[in-house]
């Protein structure tokens, strides 16, 4: 009896800590490797969102969870880049700053997420690299790379001791070598009883967005890549009259089972004002990634149809923040625009949308 | 009869007189007590996803910046035809809160929930509420709250669970 006590006392415990307690940082770790990489890994209890800017000189990673209390972090760095990093935490935030000692762009850095790995036993992590100082050649033959705990060796030369890299694991998802065999999850915006928005004849955004992600299916199965879709038929992703969390949450989850490279979301636009029209594409900047693929969407749609160019924005969308890969979510046209709503009806403009969308993806994996 | 006329003129003067004093009350006020501006970020009419600042000045009412800057984002149509409102219509302003670390409360009315409007319009409008916001150099983050409680979206894409920043991209030319 006691014992029965015992575990339901412990369970209720774990029950309680996994809902009160929020994603927390449990360690932020930094390490060179052998091709001058310098890494910051952000282990976390869950992941969150975060957030990497550069100012000046002074590279900033904010993560949207506390420090775990009685955390205690070292701020000496040993790397030809930067001697130092700072991590402040409030309730609700960690924030790392590493003051540089030279100028960087924003391509000097990428950041990504990993998830939590069972079998490896590691926690989730958020991992930031800066290849500012970047070597073609590994500067030792041997594997050198460090980072739970570096050695208080000079970072230019480092350590020929072998050592497995802690953190040698890639990013779960791929940005490049080419789109055969890529995982890419279609998202048709809307469905089932949620039919999006509407043209003044009537047209539903649902249906638009899943003809179009149906062909944009067959564009990249052509082009050797594997497909996932959130949905293939007019139906509620999650269920119907589900919440918007779990309705768009369900939309996330199948790219996350699938392990995907990447995540695109369809929609239509509408607006109140009838005369709007264009493309736009949204992103998260979670990493580089992001906008990189927002870009390469943008730049194939609008440069081949008479369609206005309403930028590439970031927003905090629930799908394109959510995920834990590069994702964006596709505006095509105003369905509010009669002249639009007419256009995308036709299967011209959506058998070549469907293509440059296609082709904007091997863009992205080249 | 010029007595008489004389008299009725008198006592309508008395009348005029004692009425306009008692309506130029309330309009002296104003014009003493000090002006107050502010800028509220409008979407740009023509659809480019930028928001354009408009600037308020106005007699002071004891509401703070930020409190009038967001009633009249909200509650009043925009001055110029190069920017529009977005807010659906009988959307009110519930409250205002402002805490020391920086997250503004921004409460609304459920009006401004709003289905089938496509991501634009609750991209455009909370934006322009954030950005007007976070204006202010107390605010650097809007919670948005629909009758006081946490909302994950108001048009069915956006994420609203957490605060929102200010976001630049709007702002850019």
């Amino acid at each position: 009896m006691r014992k029965f006590f015992v575990l339901l006392v412990t369970l209720i415990c774990i029950a309680v800590s996994g809902t009160v307690n929020a994603a927390q940082v449990t360690d932020v770790k930094w390490g060179v490797d052998k091709y001058n990489v310098l890494r910051f890994v952000v282990d976390m209890t869950d992941l969150t969102a975060y957030n990497v800017s550069l100012n000046g000189n002074q590279l900033t990673l904010t993560i949207s969870a506390p420090l775990k209390s009685g955390v205690k972090l070292g701020t000496k760095i040993k790397s030809s880049l930067t001697t130092q990093m700072a991590v402040t935490s409030s309730a609700t935030q960690t924030t790392v700053v590493v003051p540089l000692n030279k100028a960087i762009t924003v391509n000097d850095y990428k950041a990504f997420t990993l998830r939590k790995d069972p079998q490896t036993k590691r926690p989730a992590r958020i991992v930031l690299d800066v290849t500012a100082d970047k070597t073609d050649t590994p500067i030792v033959p041997a594997a050198a790379a460090s980072a739970a705990k570096p050695a208080a060796k000079p970072a230019g030369k480092p350590a020929a001791k072998p050592a497995p890299a802690p953190v040698k694991s890639a990013p779960k998802y791929r940005t490049g070598g080419g789109i055969k065999d890529k995982i890419i999850t279609i998202d048709p915006g809307h469905g089932g009883t949620d039919p999006g928005a509407i043209g003044s004849s009537g047209t539903r955004e649902k249906d638009i967005t899943l003809q179009i992600s149906k062909k944009i299916e067959e564009q990249l199965k052509k082009r050797g890549a594997k497909v996932f879709m959130t949905r293939t038929t007019d139906v509620d992703v999650c269920g119907p009259r589900a919440s918007d969390k779990d309705e768009l949450q369900a939309r996330v989850n199948v790219a996350e089972k699938h392990g995907s490279d990447i995540f695109i979301s369809v929609h239509i636009n509408a607006s109140a004002n009838r005369r709007l029209g264009g493309f736009t594409s949204y992103y998260f900047p979670k990493s580089a990634n992001d906008q990189r693929l927002s870009r390469a969407l943008q730049k194939k749609l609008t440069s081949n149809f008479g369609v206005d160019d309403l930028g590439i924005r970031e927003a905090n969308f629930y799908v394109v923040k959510r995920c834990s890969m590069p994702a964006t979510l596709l505006e095509l046209c105003f369905i509010s625009n009669p002249k639009e709503e007419k256009l995308m009806k036709g299967a011209w403009f959506q058998n070549k949308a469907a293509q440059l969308i296609a082709e904007a993806i091997e863009d992205y994996f080249k | 009869m010029k007595k008489i006329l004389l008299l009725m003129l008198l006592v309508a003067a008395v009348i005029v007189g004692g009425c306009a004093g008692d309506n130029t009350k309330p309009d002296i006020k104003p014009q003493e007590a000090k002006q107050i501006s502010y800028i509220v970020y409008r979407p740009a009419a023509d659809g480019s996803q930028k928001l354009l600042p408009e600037k308020i000045t106005m007699p002071d009412n004891g509401k703070s910046l930020p409190e009038n800057a967001l009633l009249t984002l909200i509650t009043k149509k925009p001055v110029s035809d190069k920017m529009e409102s977005l807010v659906p219509q009988g959307t009110k302003v519930l409250g205002l809160k402002v805490n020391k670390d920086g997250t503004a409360y921004a409460d609304f009315s459920k009006e401004i929930v709003k289905r089938g409007e496509g991501s634009y319009n609750e991209f455009m409008l909370t934006g322009a509420i954030v950005n007007t916001l976070t204006e202010f150099p107390e605010i650097k983050r809007v919670q948005i709250l629909v009758d006081g409680k946490k909302v994950t979206s108001i048009g069915g894409y956006m994420d609203l669970e957490e605060p929102l920043e200010r976001n630049t991209t709007l702002l850019q030319k």
